[in-house]
């Protein structure tokens, strides 16, 4: 119950941008899902959503912690809203159940669970000012009059949206309105705000803003972000935690440095960020790095699977692919010297100048595209890569991670 | 494709629009006819429309019919508005493909078998028939032109905004009447006026369910008539001609607005 003490001081706390600062420190050592005596604030048992023979959501188990910013990412039709509507009381779990602070939420309808949604298409009242549309959740509360005109008053500030109070929705631009939603969520203080796709209707540059807005916003309330996105920038940005899904499952569930660098399922690697997926059989290993041949001109690579944390898991024999990030391959004009693990020979396919990174795709004897980027740090260089170069790349054996399937 | 208008264009414009409407100008233009006689133009006067106002049974007839249009139109509006929100709004609810099927059959049920049917109803009541036997007749008649109006206002009603209203701690009945009804509202408002409407200018089923001393003006119209058409009818039927006109228009104009309002979300 903490984070009623939290949220209800913040509200009132306009100035806290300053703050920021010091919130973000005590938020680098924030882990409480590694502490085993934590209590989770959500928690999803097994829980199970069926349209018919569809299963929109099937089996998740999900531990969400008190002012945690999770974020479920998954390509359209995976089932993430329906695991957030589902919280929100929109939908009813086929099976298994919800907990929030250790409550059973079945049978409870959405206007009596204490969290509040933004939507999607921001479904502000297109009938009401910004104002009415912000204290509407306060009135169906029966809160004084004047309480309703200093909290709404309060975070219209926090939103920076003063001044706008008497307009109608249509007369505001679309981050304006995305706002309003905001705040209008937000102003019931709920234990869990309830974000689907938030910037998905704003511009890039708006977008990226927005993103450490958000953030800001969050670490000052104190309160449990759960946002829904397709974005796996917007989700790698923001995040505490990310669960990716596919399928109605979660395929993988950690930090954001976990999902990029150690992702555990050939959907997850590919999902989030670039990756270049060698295929092969595991030939043998030594200590942890693991043999991977490739068949007929496919190249053979070594990787050391201590890096996932899943030492053991692939068997001899087994067929796996060992996927690696494009920025993690080094690229060589010239034969490395001998003893340098995973080089592959190959030609320049094509170039991508992307500014701040050149992206390389490398086009190998057996056919295959390997991508490699590679960072513009320096204005001049000597000898640029071009189309059709004879290149050398390689990298590491713990650059890369070994996915069995 | 060009905007401009070919003379076959014009020609079937001519010919559509005359069909249509030149008996309804004869009738407009006859009533300002000086002459008793009505197929000889004898000069313009308004004289007709004095007689008509000096006729009492005339009065009645108009004054019954307004009655029964105004309370037969909020009685249709509210059920039909009722049946439109369950119609769309449970879509998982079984029945819901007969259910629409049978609150669409009124539309085109032949109207003597709706005023024989409902004549045989009362009859078995025991229901002194006048007034409220006309009105009742007359919610049955419209109520279903009420649902498909709101229906279709429903259809593109953006959902999220009722979920929004549950989600900020609203029940669904306060839900529905501060954000679901005020923006289905101009749709609600043209419901209800083309209700009206029809109420106004029915004559079948008003035939069958009326008693004595309660005569729509319809009823006395047509009764008139049978005696021989007199300018006096003339002008009647051109102040209905002008009620009926302006209630359409203000309701296409109310459906219009209500797009608008729906569209700012």
């Amino acid at each position: 119950m903490m984070g009623d003490a939290g949220a209800g001081n913040a509200a009132g706390r306009g100035t806290g941008r300053t703050a920021t600062q010091a919130v973000g420190s005590v938020r680098r050592s924030f882990a409480p899902w590694t502490d085993p005596g934590a209590k989770p604030l959500i928690r999803y048992e097994k829980v199970t959503r069926r349209f018919g023979d569809v299963r929109a959501v099937d089996g998740v188990d999900l531990d969400i912690y008190e002012r945690e910013f999770f974020c479920l990412l998954g390509p359209s039709g995976c089932g993430k809203t329906t695991l957030m509507r589902m919280l929100a009381g929109f939908e009813t779990p086929t099976e298994g159940r919800i907990l929030l602070g250790g409550v059973d939420l079945a049978g409870l309808p959405p206007y009596r669970r204490p969290v509040n949604m933004m939507f999607q298409s921001y479904a502000l009242f297109p009938h009401m000012s910004v104002e009415a549309n912000v204290a509407f959740g306060l009135k169906q509360d029966g809160v004084a009059r004047s309480e309703i005109q200093d909290r709404v008053a309060a975070v219209l500030k926090l939103v920076q949206l003063e001044g706008y109070g008497r307009r109608r929705p249509d007369q505001l631009s679309g981050g304006q309105r995305q706002r309003v939603a905001l705040a209008r969520a937000l102003v019931k203080r709920p234990k869990v705000l309830l974000l689907d796709e938030p910037l998905g209707a704003l511009d890039k540059k708006l977008r990226e803003e927005t993103q450490f807005e958000l953030m800001d916003l969050q670490v000052e309330l104190g309160m449990t972000f759960l946002v829904v996105t397709h974005d796996q920038d917007e989700a790698m940005t923001m995040a505490d935690r990310i669960a990716m899904m596919d399928r109605g499952r979660i395929a993988q569930c950690g930090t954001p440095a976990e999902i990029y660098e150690t992702p555990a399922t050939r959907g997850v690697a590919s999902f989030v960020g670039d990756v270049t997926m060698f295929e092969g059989v595991v030939e043998g290993r030594a200590g942890s790095i693991v043999s991977v041949a490739g068949e007929g001109a496919a190249p053979s690579v070594l990787v050391d699977e201590a890096v996932s944390g899943r030492a053991g898991a692939v068997a001899v024999g087994a067929r796996v692919a060992v996927a690696v990030r494009p920025e993690k391959i080094t690229l060589a004009q010239d034969p490395p010297p001998p003893g340098t693990p995973n080089v592959i020979e190959g030609e320049v396919w094509d170039i991508g100048y992307l500014g701040d990174w050149t992206v390389y795709r490398i086009r190998l004897a057996d056919g295959a595209i390997v991508r490699v980027s590679r960072a513009n740090a320096s204005r001049f260089v000597e000898r640029p890569i071009t189309w059709e170069d004879r290149v050398w790349i390689h990298f590491a054996p713990a650059a890369g991670v070994l996915l069995a399937e | 494709m060009t905007g401009g208008l070919t003379r076959f264009n014009i020609v079937s414009l001519v010919l559509g629009f005359s069909f249509l409407y030149l008996p309804i100008v004869l009738l407009v233009a006859f009533s300002f006819n000086e002459s008793r006689l009505v197929t000889v133009w004898g000069g313009f006067s308004t004289r007709w429309y004095g007689e008509l106002f000096r006729n009492q049974q005339m009065i009645d007839a108009a004054w019954v019919t307004v009655r029964v249009g105004l309370v037969s139109a909020t009685v249709a509006t509210v059920l039909g508005t009722l049946a439109a929100v369950a119609l769309v709004r449970f879509q998982r609810f079984r029945a819901r493909m007969l259910f629409t099927g049978m609150v669409y059959a009124p539309l085109v049920m032949p109207e003597v078998i709706t005023g024989l049917s409902l004549l045989l109803l009362f009859v078995s009541l025991d229901m002194d028939r006048g007034f409220w036997t006309i009105t009742i007749a007359h919610v049955t008649l419209t109520m279903c032109f009420v649902t498909v109006v709101v229906q279709s206002r429903l259809l593109t009603f953006d959902r999220s905004l009722e979920e929004a209203a549950l989600d900020l701690g609203a029940t669904p009945l306060r839900a529905f009447l501060s954000v679901t009804l005020p923006l289905i509202a101009p749709a609600v408002a043209a419901g209800w006026m083309l209700a009206f409407t029809l109420s106004l200018d029915d004559l079948v089923i008003a035939s069958f369910t009326s008693g004595p001393g309660a005569t729509t003006l319809p009823m006395r119209i047509y009764s008139q008539a049978r005696l021989g058409v007199s300018p006096e009818i003339n002008a009647a039927c051109t102040i209905l001609i002008g009620v009926v006109a302006i209630a359409i228009v203000m309701a296409s104009l109310a459906t219009k607005r209500g797009l608008l309002v729906g569209r700012s979300t």
